[in-house]
């Protein structure tokens, strides 16, 4: 009795198996088995400055931590104030530039958040979130 | 010779019949009260199975508010759900390293599925009531470990579509499902020795 | 045999919570807030049911968006406060969870994590909320596709151009769904216009934008 239940567990294991693998191959570009972000929705500092002028950057910390200190040339855009930031963000971009979000460091969620409305209500493509956020930035700018 | 063999055992036959009638009756009675729990439970692994593959979100709101014309309408416009969604649901209890938390939101839904048509069609019945039980009790005991820990959590049974719910309902919910399988393996059990 | 179970569950929850310093009321509020509403408050309540003072060594919230306040920096034995916190909702949506991690002396890392899960009723979903046409495109109409949301009743709604460069028709669709026809006189200068749009009956306004766009830059 104990090989026949052994026996079962092991018979639908495999089974959900195939169609998991198969779920996982078909996503394979849209999640990152590596990092919490999506290869295709993030970027390195690096990459990003290669972008050069075809990147905006954009800030989605609060208004005070802006205030202190961004990349230079960076926007401003966060949830405190979408309604009103949006538009001049909006009034930087065009097609085929390439935006590039970040937050304070790898674990914050604002840039996350702020890429998210971007792609999925202003419908904006080419939305990349910054990996290791502003910390990153200064460790290879600063 | 006896033409009718059974003419003389007519008592004993008739009697014998009865018993088995009877005993059919009182045992059929029980039966089809632990299939009726094995429909509901077995379903229910299936829709949270489905809900964590599918975006349910806009249907669940539907039935939750009883608009069945919408609800059958949402049934034709159904889209995939992000699997990052469900990655990142496991990788909040902080448990696991997101690596791992990828491959169990791939998996778990089609296990849950799985081992709901197990309990339905009665196919590799114990197999999937054991599993179910074992996902359970772990699900459960994460979901505590979580809150003592001071986490952010909103997994739930059904996924994404489940994120509203608060820590009592999980529990409740929880460990209700727990005790229907367990009276379900229990049952299971009880069966086989008679 | 369910008894058990349940009884089980009960003494793990019971002996986990025995462990807190103060004994909370809740540790999770839910909060409504009206469409109106600026800011969600939750008052997490609490009690010191031990025989010695309480202090509160920190009290902080997980975002800027939400700020938390004690009544008072020490509890005596049996003495009751509560801690406010107040999440400024902002131009967020959907359903938000903001923490509030609260540490005092009474045992070395004694942590309570209070969570503020605030869901912010979406009275329009409006989708895209951004139109574009290149420098250059033919100016044919773009559409703006606009729903109530599940608990609200949106019979009409208004919507307002703020640059006459953009016309704009709306359609009732009925069952609180609107389809907004956006469309440009002319796609040779780099115009833009902020679209009101406005339910019937409500204070509350919305934002789409549409704009003439650079064409792409060509690298």
């Amino acid at each position: 009795m104990r090989s026949s239940l052994v026996g079962q567990v092991l018979i639908l294991a495999a089974v959900a198996l195939a169609p998991a693998l198969g779920e996982a191959i078909w996503f394979h570009d849209k999640i990152s088995w590596a990092s919490p972000i999506s290869p295709s929705e993030s970027v390195t500092v690096d990459e990003a400055h290669t972008w050069g002028a075809t990147a905006i950057w954009v800030d989605a910390r609060p208004d005070d931590e802006f205030a202190r200190d961004h990349v230079p040339g960076a926007l401003s855009l966060n949830e405190d104030r979408w309604n009103e930031l949006l538009p001049q963000f909006l009034a930087a971009w065009s097609p085929g530039k390439k935006v590039v979000v970040y937050c304070s460091a790898e674990s914050c969620d604002l840039a996350r958040e702020a890429a998210e409305r971007l792609r999925k209500e202003a419908q904006i493509s080419d939305v990349f979130v910054l990996q290791g956020g502003w910390e990153a930035w200064l460790k290879k700018n600063r | 010779m006896n033409q009718t063999p059974n003419a003389q055992h007519p008592p004993l036959d008739v009697e014998a019949s009865a018993d088995r009638t009877t005993s059919n009756i009182k045992h059929r009675t029980p039966n089809i009260l632990w299939r009726i729990i094995d429909l509901i439970v077995g379903a229910l692994f299936i829709f949270a199975g489905i809900a964590k593959i599918l975006n349910l979100d806009q249907l669940i709101a539907d039935l939750q508010h009883l608009r069945f014309a919408s609800a059958f309408a949402d049934l034709g416009n159904l889209s995939v759900a992000d699997p990052a969604e469900f990655a990142h649901d496991i990788n909040n209890f902080r448990i696991l390293p997101w690596i791992v938390s990828v491959a169990l939101a791939f998996y778990l839904p089609w296990l849950e599925i799985f081992c709901g048509l197990g309990l339905v069609f009665r196919v590799l019945y114990r197999g999937a009531l054991s599993i179910l039980i074992a996902l359970i009790v772990v699900f459960t005991l994460a979901t505590i470990a979580a809150k003592v820990r001071g986490l952010d959590i909103t997994c739930g049974c059904f996924g994404h579509a489940s994120q509203h719910w608060s820590l009592p309902a999980h529990l409740a919910t929880n460990l209700a499902i727990l005790a229907a399988l367990v009276l379900l393996w229990v049952s299971s059990r009880s069966t086989k020795a008679s | 045999m369910k008894t058990h179970i349940v009884a089980f569950a009960l003494s793990i929850i019971l002996s986990l919570s025995a462990r807190a310093e103060l004994k909370w009321e809740q540790t999770e509020i839910e909060l409504h807030p009206t469409p109106a509403d600026k800011q969600a408050i939750g008052h997490f309540k609490y009690q010191n049911p031990g025989k010695a003072p309480v202090h509160f060594k920190s009290v902080h919230a997980s975002c800027g968006c939400t700020t938390a306040q004690t009544q008072k920096d020490e509890v005596p034995p049996g003495g009751t406060g509560e801690i406010t916190a107040t999440f400024n909702i902002g131009d967020r949506t959907g359903t938000q969870v903001k923490t509030v991690t609260v540490e005092t002396d009474e045992a070395a890392n004694a942590k309570t994590v209070l969570t503020l899960k605030t869901i912010i009723p979406q009275q329009l979903e409006i989708t895209p909320t951004f139109v574009f046409w290149k420098q250059g495109d033919k100016p044919d109409p773009k559409t703006i596709s606009v729903k109530a949301g599940k608990e609200f009743t949106v019979k009409h709604i208004k919507v307002t151009s703020s640059s006459p460069d953009f016309q704009t028709k709306v359609e009732e669709k009925g069952n609180g769904e609107f389809q907004i026809d956006v469309q440009p006189q002319e796609t040779k200068n780099l115009v833009a216009s902020t679209l009101t749009i406005q339910p019937e009956d409500s204070q509350k306004v919305f934002y789409a934008t549409a704009r003439i766009t650079n064409a792409p830059t060509v690298q």
